[in-house]
């Protein structure tokens, strides 16, 4: 596993506590019922503000890309949440909104590189921030970087130890409001908890993307788990939500991304470099608008894993409204993968659907080494055999990049 | 830089294993085994036992075991020079912490697991120990030099594997990836028409604790290597920096690379790929711009995976040698005996059959019998070694003959009588008199030994060891005696006194009786406390016995032998003297 951003709510959550802000966002899903949110939000909410609602599914220039509604009022929030979930989202996040003048907007991140923590920042944040000119430096120059921005020392050293402690492994404010004098933010958590935190006085986090270690789920220092996990709308089919969870339980690692679900080029890959090689190759001979999907499994899953990993995926396959379709099972020649058990998994799924792979003329062509390859292969290729399955099976004789060229030749 | 290949290639391979990964663990071995190699020295860390069996060729081998690399024997501590750590992400970093404090001649090291957290691989990588070594890993396969060592998973585990390519000549290619699988298929690849000079996987996670520019550096350094094979993937500036070394004639040596993730423009937010690094997060984290980089320095970095495959065709300069044939025919043969090989049921150190004839202690039965009398070689199967002090073989005689018989009323001898004269065998006779050894008859010694090595070992004084009984209302093992007291002493005690020489161990058994003592005459140190207190004080001194042997000896009951085997044979005279006797069926009196 590797980097993986957490919802917006949870971050903040986590960092607002942290650094010992009161914070009160409020986390909207697509399935509450209009009435009962309605009914929360009148709890909740302050009649006289204005909020601001936005999505809150790991996705990048939101205020671009128009999915961002700012300064709206309580009554006009379950018609912000309607339009916004018109265009294919379901999480939201709903927070007091802020004004501000746009001088005040800086942009602080941090990401764990080789040499620890790495400030990227400028005093000029916001929408724009990709044509702004950043700063950085590693974590030992924090009070520079505090300097630079006219921020307490003490503040970036608290979001630091958050990274440290909760495995962030990177963290991203854009905008970070700094004003003068007046409250911008949280002086109610101030009052009633009555600290005089000067931090919490003049600063405000807006936006916040944190990608979290996920090898660090379960650590006993983090505060947050699987269920804090964001992901795009794209990849909410059952399907791809099976695998996702299949990988979570998994000691290997069990991979899918759907590219284009009508599409006709599916691939059932095993090891994380030669599968790359593999979809490469597609491109390459310039069938790429027609591969749809991209995964990988590998780390020597058991028998089990593997027969519910190429379900899932030929359930996405015999889905697909392509014309003609074809499934390449290939890899590279594995180290210590057993090719015997997980192509035992493969048949046992593919043992599932033979009728319906016969009927809509599926070829599968495949290519394969490594430890018990030789039993491997022959139980896959008298399987495809015995029921009429049209394709290829071969060993590491066949140059791995070559069984794309046998499949895309079937598609033209 | 401390680390090269060619100090690899000159390095006699002591190995350590961490975790017991039996397919990789048995395929390193097969590769010495392919490779014309005897047996080398391999260590595993597991808490599995003393010993696990592995094979060498067919024949099967006993790996020495310890419960963890704090506990290694200081000698072969010193002689590690390679590792795999096999301990779970979750372990890696406290592994490490080990390795590092244990370790100092170390030059390799693969890290297995995947799924490591980044913050612990960046203290690593930081870590001093990590300087001057090759630290593989996370997520690595590890390290292949051919004809001297496969470190790790890289190029396979089954034996089929190993035995199908020349990964045994040496050649003038290296190959680098991130990627286990590619690095295996690129082995494959290049061991078909040319040969290997080395092979490494970095690990393909966000921070490979080896950076890849130390890889070039080892390449560039190593006379026998000519070319670099590498297969890179979108994500992270490895290749960048490759380029800025290359450009600063760092790197002068040919470079054929494949940058993986082209597809990845497909997609419109760039997915992550199998590899943790494999994301492009901006556009120099393409793989077209890395390529486009490499190439303007001159490297060959194709569009596609076919034309990389041919550059490296093509730079095979020489056809297979004869000899190199000759290698993979040779190990064809080899193969046909590892894939038959089977576990044995049993493994004895003891004694075997060679040829027909029993073997006792590693010599002929009939040989070892001329030299040793019964007590003598008892004493020596006890130890499970030919080479014993005189002071044991001594002790052992004197002890064996004071502990044959005890009189006729002792529980052991009475059940014994008891079915002798039930009409039964010597086996049962014996049998029934054996059972009743136990804590109160005879088989204290071990627990005695117990209390006073740990009583010892970690400094307990005497009377708080005394108290510490106390408290629990518990008997001390090894002290007290129901018919002897300080007025009227065991005389055997005296005897074996005059044949051992006090110890620490004796001289803790005799404080502790005279605090005993000072509460009650009869809680004198008996026969089992002082044959515990004495036999500890002969392995250490006499036998050079590590803690952890001694240790091991007591878990074993090794102790309690002094008792068992002496008083066998009193058991056996008393059930031939009923018979003798023709006592009828014993009935209690009511």
């Amino acid at each position: 596993m590797a980097r993986q951003p957490i919802s917006e709510y949870s971050a903040k959550k986590i960092l607002h506590e942290y650094l010992s802000f009161g914070y009160e966002g409020i986390a909207i899903s697509s399935e509450t019922p209009e009435a009962t949110l309605a009914q929360e939000l009148e709890n909740k909410l302050d009649q006289s503000k204005k909020y601001v609602l936005k999505i809150d599914q790991a996705t990048k220039k939101r205020a671009k890309m128009g999915l961002l509604k700012l300064n709206i009022s309580p009554n006009e929030i379950l018609s912000a949440r309607s339009e916004l979930q018109a265009k294919g989202y379901d999480k939201f996040l709903l927070e007091e909104f802020i004004p501000h003048e746009k001088s005040a907007e800086k942009y602080l991140a941090l990401s764990l590189t080789r040499k620890g923590y790495k400030f990227t920042y400028s005093s000029e944040g916001g929408v724009d921030i990709e044509d702004v000119g950043v700063l950085s430096e590693y974590e030992e120059n924090v009070a520079k970087v505090a300097n630079d921005l006219g921020l307490n020392v003490e503040f970036l050293t608290n979001i630091l130890d958050c990274c440290y402690q909760n495995h962030f492994s990177y963290l991203e404010i854009n905008p970070l409001v700094i004003t003068e004098g007046d409250a911008a933010y949280g002086t109610d958590a101030k009052s009633e908890a009555g600290n005089t935190n000067d931090l919490t006085e003049n600063i405000a986090i807006l936006d916040l993307a944190v990608e979290v270690d996920t090898a660090a789920v379960n650590f006993n220092t983090t505060s947050w788990n699987e269920n804090d996990y964001a992901y795009p709308p794209s990849d909410r089919l059952v399907q791809i939500e099976n695998v996702k969870k299949l990988d979570l339980d998994s000691p290997a690692s069990l991979k899918l991304i759907l590219l284009e679900k009508n599409n006709g080029i599916w691939l059932l890959l095993s090891g994380g470099g030669a599968s790359i090689v593999v979809a490469d190759e597609v491109a390459n001979l310039g069938h790429g608008e027609k591969l749809a999907n991209y995964g990988e499994y590998s780390g020597n899953p058991s028998m089990e894993e593997t027969y519910l990993y190429t379900r899932n995926l030929l359930e996405l396959v015999l889905a697909s409204e392509a014309k003609k379709k074809v499934i390449i099972i290939a890899g590279g020649v594995a180290n210590f993968t057993d090719v015997r058990v997980t192509f035992r998994g493969i048949i046992k799924a593919l043992s599932e659907f033979v009728p319906e792979i016969v009927a809509q003329n599926i070829e599968i062509f495949v290519r394969r080494g490594g430890p018990y390859q030789k039993e491997g292969l022959a139980e896959l290729k008298e399987f495809l055999k015995k029921h009429n399955i049209k394709g290829e099976v071969h060993g590491p004789d066949l140059e791995l990049q070559k069984i794309v060229n046998l499949a895309v030749e079937r598609l033209d | 830089m401390d680390i090269s290949i060619e100090k690899i290639r000159n390095t006699k391979p002591v190995l350590l294993m961490i975790g017991n990964h039996k397919g990789i663990i048995q395929s390193v071995l097969d590769y010495f085994y392919f490779n014309g190699d005897s047996l080398p020295e391999v260590y595993i860390v597991s808490s599995s036992g003393n010993f696990l069996r592995y094979f060498f060729g067919s024949e099967e081998v006993m790996l020495k075991c310890f419960g963890s690399v704090n506990l290694i024997d200081e000698t072969a501590k010193l002689k590690i020079n390679h590792v795999v750590d096999f301990s779970s992400a979750r372990r890696v970093e406290m592994s490490f912490d080990e390795i590092s404090a244990n370790l100092p001649n170390v030059m390799v090291v693969n890290i297995f697991a995947e799924d490591v957290a980044e913050q612990v691989t960046v203290k690593i990588l930081n870590s001093n120990y990590a300087k001057n070594r090759l630290i593989l890993g996370p997520a690595s396969v590890g390290l292949l030099v051919p004809g001297q060592i496969k470190l790790g998973a890289i190029a396979g585990v089954s034996p089929t594997q190993l035995a199908d390519m020349d990964i045994y000549s040496q050649g003038n290619i290296a190959i680098f990836s991130a990627s286990g699988g590619m690095s295996n298929e690129l082995i494959n690849f290049v061991a078909k028409d040319n040969s290997i000079s080395f092979a490494l996987s970095v690990g393909g996670d966000r921070f490979p604790v080896c950076d890849p520019l130390l890889a070039f550096q080892l390449a560039e350094e190593d006379e026998q290597t000519d070319c670099v094979v590498y297969y890179g993937e979108l994500g992270g500036d490895d290749e960048y920096r490759i380029v800025e070394l290359i450009k600063q004639k760092k790197f002068t040596k040919k470079l054929i690379a494949y940058i993986g993730g082209s597809v990845s423009d497909l997609f419109a937010a760039p997915p992550q790929f199998g590899h943790a690094k494999a994301l492009a997060g901006s556009k120099l984290e393409t793989a077209n711009a890395k390529k486009q980089a490499l190439r303007e320095v001159g490297a060959f970095a194709p569009d596609t995976f076919a034309e990389f495959l041919q550059e490296i065709q093509k730079f095979a300069k020489t056809a297979k040698t004869e000899l190199n044939k000759n290698i993979t025919n040779e190990n064809k043969a080899k193969l046909t005996t590892l894939l038959s090989r089977k576990p044995k049921d049993f493994i004895s150190t003891i004694s075997g059959e060679v040829d027909g004839e029993v073997h006792l202690l590693g010599k002929e039965l009939t040989e070892i019998s001329q030299q040793y009398s019964f007590t003598a070689l008892a004493a020596r199967m006890l130890l499970g070694r030919e080479e014993i002090s005189p002071e044991l073989e001594k002790f052992t005689d004197v002890v064996f003959k004071l502990l044959v018989d005890h009189g006729p009323y002792q529980s052991g001898v009475v059940n014994t009588m008891i079915t002798a004269r039930a009409g039964k065998d010597m086996s049962s006779s014996i049998s029934a008199g054996l059972l009743t050894i136990g804590p109160r008859f005879g088989g204290a010694i071990s627990e005695a030994a117990s209390n006073w090595f740990e009583a010892v070992n970690e400094n307990i004084d005497p009377h708080d060891f005394v108290e510490g009984f106390a408290s629990k209302r518990k008997y001390i093992s090894g002290i007290g005696h129901r018919k002897y007291s300080s007025s009227s002493p065991d005389p055997r005690l005296v005897l074996i006194r005059k044949v051992v020489k006090v110890g620490k161990y004796c001289e803790f058994a005799s404080s502790v009786e005279k605090i005993t003592l000072s509460k009650k005459n009869n809680l004198i140190l008996n026969m089992d406390g002082l044959i515990a207190a004495c036999l500890l004080d002969i392995l250490e001194q006499n036998e050079k016995l590590t803690q952890a042997q001694i240790r091991e000896l007591i878990d074993a009951d090794y102790f309690n032998a002094y008792f068992i085997l002496p008083r066998t044979v009193g058991f056996a005279s008393h059930h031939l003297d009923q018979k003798r006797l023709g006592e009828p069926l014993y009935r209690a009196a009511n």
